[in-house]
């Protein structure tokens, strides 16, 4: 099918295109010049007065696997409050609000105009189960990083120093496991939370089963991760996570990785729960202006933001053990945790963020500053870390407070008073221009990933994944409730050529692809040594045997491969 | 049992369902003020499939205006038709069969009369109002939906059955009362904070487990006390909805698992249960 978006206002910013009025031709799913479209065949859509930008794309946000699944048994009084209907022939039925159904999560991002959306953490040996929930999630391209920090392989490879070893097993597990890349859940913490330990584990504490630290696996698998050339850094969830007092725990990760080499070699995921000051909750401050301070000066380091919306949410992350505290801290007493085997472990809580505590108005307070305090808007990233700070269809709400003071400061109005005292918040007089969102929500993620050729901007020969919302950029910005409206139900959205959205409504249901990334930067001979050597032992540790563990690509819907450094 | 005004609205399946129908819109709530046609014009879901009321169903009579007056009486077995009168707030509704899962479930106000059986979740957390039910009830009768943490089970009401009930009568339930004619299934009362539940049949064991407050009584046999609970005296009456019931009973406090207020209290009929006896030397050496 042919389209033609017309007379919008365009934000482009990986073109450098802010805010022109360009028509943007679609053909055969990809952006063609407009001059090439004949507008008698064409669907014209009429985009005058309107906002035009690239598909949005989230880099964090826990849509599919185990956890979130466990997640959904948890809470079905989350699927009470909130459902859509099936239409046939248009769009299948849905629920739940924190947790969403899988098919009501396609639908969901899509009417936001959000189109690529990745799963961060998935443990190897039940990534089946991610790639079959990401199979049925429609219209988003996703893909998903499988969790290797507490993975015995990789301990056992990085004790005896052996990274090239390590680096042919991680090239192994991702082309096996179709991941994209190399998520690190406090590194370690999996390890010691199967002895029952590890809460609070520190980077210079020693896992003693493999004597070394944490610092080594981050090193390591930094190491690694630019030897096998992989086009996202390593995605890292910081040690001593929601612990009052860690953001020194913060800066010391970022600064072992400073000599790693060129261009941003780590990347600091959901740094809101890692930027606390104070030594105990109620004496918690906001680490913000220290970390941002950091990221500032240093050219490395990429974080995104994790901030928390008050409201209902399910806290669910691979740090069972920090998982297990929260529950003793919450007054809803219910709680998941599980382990897998050799590779992981995982915990989930109900949460409730309240505007009137002192811990979740600085949370909030602390996500916003990192937002807004560093500069370079091409390595912050806007989250909710779906659905632990709350989910994702709060992204109108986050985008609107980025965009407006006014829309902050009455929610400051609100808050507790400690709070509001101890945040620098309201001396910030930063506002995001739609550019600026447009590179937050759109550009830099899909640069971060590695997927700027084809996701996140506008350019010829990208994939058609445009969003269209009901915004005038001359009037309405002073409005946040029009923002929020605008980005909440896009007027438009369009998914590899086709009209997924009109209106706010679904108006088609269609598959996206997933991504995953094929390493050659390893030799043949190494490669066939590792995986012998990991068949030997997936007899003495393993409950499936070797074969049952890779995951072919007749699995997957729509497999798309990015091949590296060969 | 009261009487029916003279112009209710009726509704009649036009053949047996073969699947389960999602039927919310079936209360005084809706009806009230609207016009035959209006009534049949609302949404049900057959399985899947969007349908109008009054593709399923036959509608006669006329509806009132106000909400109070509005009766609905349906004619025939709908025990696959869920959700009748869930959220109503006044009126009523006569069912003449069987129904399904759901009914009266938030109701705030009104009456049901079921004269055949319900199926489960039985006015499952209702706020006011009357259900009574002439046949048995399946299992969660008032009780509070899954995953629901705190007060969340029935409020307030009263909930009549004169047949037997299934498992977890009154789970979580924080006032009201149950009233039930027959026998129950397992874990009457579990995780109950408040309120009356009176059991006048046999009980299939587990009474009251992890309860904070409120009271059991079950007038017929139960096989064992659960080990969290501890006697408390022997009660010559007991008292529900200013009906007294001739005792003696066993009053038990608990469950000592739950909270170690022990706010619980668990009347078992003495003559019923004489296997029951041996607690009475506990009670002495107290």
């Amino acid at each position: 099918m042919e389209i033609i978006v017309k007379g919008g206002y365009v934000f482009d910013p990986i073109n450098g295109i802010n805010g022109e009025k360009l028509d943007i031709g679609v053909k055969d799913g990809k952006v063609v010049d407009p001059s090439k479209i004949d507008e008698r065949n064409a669907k014209v859509i009429d985009a005058s007065g309107k906002v035009v930008m690239p598909g949005g794309v989230d880099m964090h946000s826990h849509i599919a696997g185990p956890k979130v699944n466990v997640g959904r048994l948890l809470r079905p009084e989350d699927h009470y409050v909130s459902f859509i209907k099936a239409i046939a022939g248009v769009k299948r039925s849905g629920s739940g609000k924190t947790t969403p159904t899988v098919a009501s999560i396609g639908y969901k991002y899509a009417r936001m105009g959000w189109t690529t959306v990745i799963e961060p953490a998935t443990p190897p040996l039940k990534t089946r189960h991610t790639h079959e929930e990401l199979n049925d999630i429609p219209i988003i391209d996703k893909a998903c990083f499988p969790l290797v920090d507490s993975n015995w392989f990789v301990l056992d490879y990085l004790s005896k120093g052996d990274v090239e070893r390590c680096a042919a097993f991680i090239a192994w597990l991702l082309e096996g496991l179709k991941g994209y890349a190399l998520k690190l859940v406090d590194p370690g913490v999996a390890e010691l939370w199967s002895l029952g330990k590890g809460y609070g584990l520190d980077l210079d504490d020693e896992i003693p089963s493999f004597g070394i630290t944490p610092k080594d696996i981050i090193l390591g698998l930094c190491k690694v991760n630019k030897m096998l050339k992989l086009p996202h850094s390593i995605h890292l969830h910081c040690n001593r996570l929601g612990i009052p007092g860690n953001y020194t725990t913060t800066l010391e990760t970022m600064k072992t990785l400073e000599g790693m080499g060129d261009g941003i070699n780590v990347h600091i995921t959901h740094a809101q729960f890692n930027s606390y000051k104070g030594d105990n909750w109620p004496a918690l401050r906001s680490g913000a202006p220290e970390i941002a301070d950091y990221v500032n000066s240093h050219q490395h380091v990429s974080i995104d933001t994790g901030q928390i919306v008050f409201g209902g949410a399910t806290t669910m992350t691979a740090d069972a053990p920090f998982e297990f505290a929260l529950f003793h801290m919450t007054p809803i007493r219910k709680w998941a945790g599980s382990e897998v085997e050799v590779e992981s472990a995982s915990g989930i809580v109900p949460f409730k963020y309240k505007k009137k505590s002192v811990v979740n108005a600085v949370q909030w307070c602390i996500a916003l500053e990192l937002a807004l305090l560093v500069k370079d808007p091409w390595r912050v990233v806007p989250t909710t870390d779906h659905p632990n700070g709350g989910p994702f269809t709060r992204y109108p709400r986050l985008i609107s407070w980025l965009m407006s003071k006014k829309a902050r400061d009455e929610l400051l109005e609100k808050i507790n008073k400690t709070a509001r005292r101890r945040s620098i918040l309201s001396d910030i007089d930063r506002e995001y221009s739609l550019y600026e969102i447009a590179i937050s929500t759109r550009a830099a993620p899909a640069k971060l990933l590695g997927l700027e050729g084809r996701k996140g901007h506008l350019g010829e020969g990208a994939d058609a994944d445009i969003a269209v919302y009901d915004l005038n950029p001359f009037e309405d910005l002073d409005n946040p409730e029009k923002i929020v409206k605008a980005f909440k139900y896009a007027y438009c959205t369009i998914k590899d050529g086709e009209i997924v959205v009109m209106n706010g409504k679904v108006a088609k249901t269609m598959y996206g692809r997933t991504f995953y990334v094929k390493s050659k930067a390893t030799s043949e001979d190494l490669m066939k040594e590792v995986v012998s050597e990991v068949e030997q032992k997936f007899k003495e540790w393993y409950t499936v045997q070797f074969s049952n563990y890779i995951i072919g690509e007749d699995e997957i819907r729509a497999p798309e491969p990015i091949v590296v450094g060969g | 049992m009261w009487e029916v005004d003279e112009m209710p609205v009726t509704l009649v399946p036009k053949e047996p369902f073969k699947v389960l129908v999602d039927a919310k819109c079936i209360t005084p709530d809706e009806f009230a003020g609207k016009s035959l046609e209006e009534i049949g014009a609302l949404e049900v879901y057959e399985g899947a499939f969007a349908r109008k009321l009054s593709d399923l169903f036959e509608i006669k009579g006329s509806s009132a205006e106000n909400l109070d007056e509005t009766q609905i009486v349906i004619e025939g077995d709908v025990w696959r038709v869920c959700r009748i009168g869930e959220n109503m707030s006044g009126g009523s509704i006569i069912i003449n069969g069987s129904a399904g899962h759901y009914v009266g479930r938030w109701m705030k106000g009104g009456r049901i009369e079921v004269k055949g059986n319900v199926r489960s979740w039985l006015g499952a957390e209702m706020e006011d109002g009357t259900i009574e039910v002439f046949g048995n009830a399946g299992s969660f009768v008032g009780g509070r939906l899954r995953g629901k943490v705190g007060k969340k089970g029935m409020k307030k009401g009263l909930i009549i059955i004169h047949g037997s009930v299934g498992a977890r009568v009154g789970h979580g339930m924080v006032k009201g009362n149950i009233i039930v004619d027959g026998n129950s299934g397992v874990f009457p009362g579990s995780e109950m904070m408040g309120g009356k539940i009176l059991i006048r049949g046999n009980c299939d064991g587990k009474a009251g487990a992890n309860m904070t407050g409120g009271t059991i009584i079950i007038c017929g046999k139960l096989p064992s006390v659960l080990p969290g609970f501890y006697i408390d005296d022997i009660a010559s009456k007991a008292k529900i909805k200013k009906e007294k019931i001739e005792g003696p009973f066993y009053v038990f406090v608990g469950d000592a698992l739950a909270s170690r207020i022990c706010g619980g209290r668990l009347y078992i009929h003495k003559a019923s249960n004489p296997h029951l006896k041996m607690y009475e030397e506990l009670l002495e050496e107290v």
